[in-house]
């Protein structure tokens, strides 16, 4: 009688056991589809135009990317507020972050809250027909320029 | 008489007439859940020609008054009524507050207001969203940032929310699924809990 009672019993937990394992893997299954996977599609370079038709501290935007030249040369920013992910816009000599108004300097550096670091700077390169190639997940330390002109 | 039953179905015996009273409530309550019923009608009138894509979205906003006839009025509706159901549901806690209707035995139902009003900004933020022009494409990156930086579920929350780690159309889908299905029957039956409780929380009086 009570052998037969723990056998029951003992189903019954099981079955419960089975229920919830079948529910955990439902909901592990179902964040992992809506959740997008772990797959990362890698984002494609950016094409910012030649490098003669910017002029000295000029700044021209392509998407997420900004290209810029000063004394030095050229760099690439890449336009994702270090706070929050909003595109900050180039605006009276400054990118002016619309969402919380993060302020940040020609060459990216932070010149006002609440963002707390700079904009990142981005690998830039020079193809063969001399057009600039920006990498969007590829930063590199603020500070580095390609030369404007391809010989120098 | 139907309309009499109906009234004092609204307002049954259990619950102390001056309580019901309309200067005592406003009504404020009730006017939320019908401006809900108003965005629930509306809302599905409105699925029929909003197609949740980048491109659908824009096709939307850009022909509401050519291609789609009238939809400017569902859609202006909505909005509106979007819009009073936040003001209303903020009086109407306002309302609560100075009425000491929070206190117990009814305390648990005030638990279940905040919850409401929580779920109603999460509706009115993502129905906002789904306009998919510059302003409401940065307020989802900020929402995907923001639940991004929650310690140990904060990763999986906004690959959850954007579709990615990135904002894209994966993203917009998943406002679009909230805002029309998970957040709007996690409401109703909650709306129902609440008005369940009002009853329940009464106290019975003499002659019951």
């Amino acid at each position: 009688m009570s052998q037969r009672r723990l056998f029951l019993k003992g189903l019954i937990l099981a079955a419960w056991a089975g229920l919830v394992a079948a529910a955990g893997l439902g909901v592990g299954a179902l964040l992992r589809l809506v959740g997008g996977g772990t797959s990362r599609a890698a984002e494609p370079p950016v094409r910012l135009g030649q490098a003669q038709d910017l002029p000295l501290g000029g700044v021209r935007v392509r998407g997420r990317v900004a290209l810029v030249r000063d004394q030095g040369g050229l760099f690439a920013l890449e336009l994702v507020c270090p706070h929050l992910g909003c595109r900050p816009e180039w605006r009276e000599g400054r990118f002016l972050c619309p969402c919380h108004g993060s302020r940040f300097a020609r060459d990216g550096s932070l010149q006002a809250g609440p963002a707390t670091r700079g904009l990142r700077h981005l690998r830039l390169q020079r193809a063969g027909d001399g057009t600039l190639v920006a990498y969007p997940e590829q930063p590199v330390k603020p500070g580095r320029r390609l030369a404007a002109s391809p010989q120098g | 008489m139907p309309a009499r039953g109906f009234l004092e179905h609204l307002h049954p015996p259990r619950l102390r007439p001056e309580r019901v009273r309309w200067r005592h409530t406003f009504c404020l309550g009730g006017v939320s859940f019908l401006l809900f019923l108003v965005l629930g009608a509306t809302g599905a009138v409105l699925m029929f020609v909003y197609v949740p894509t980048p491109s659908g979205a824009a096709d939307f906003f850009a022909q509401a008054g050519g291609d789609l006839p009238f939809a400017w009025f569902f859609r202006r509706l909505h909005y509106l009524a979007g819009q009073a159901m936040v003001v209303t549901l903020v009086l109407h806690l306002v309302r609560v507050l100075l009425t000491g209707a929070y206190l117990p035995p009814r305390a648990a139902n005030w638990v279940v207001g905040v919850m409401l009003l929580l779920l109603t900004l999460a509706m009115d933020l993502s129905g906002y969203v789904l306009r998919w022009d510059e302003p409401t494409r940065a307020a989802a990156t900020v929402v995907g940032q923001l639940a991004g930086m929650i310690p140990g579920v904060g990763g999986l929350l906004k690959r959850l929310l954007l579709g990615g780690e990135h904002l894209g159309p994966p993203s917009l889908l998943r406002f679009y699924v909230l805002h029309c299905l998970a957040l709007p029957a996690l409401t109703f039956v909650l709306t129902l809990y609440h008005f369940w409780r009002i009853r329940k929380d009464a106290k019975p009086r003499a002659g019951l």
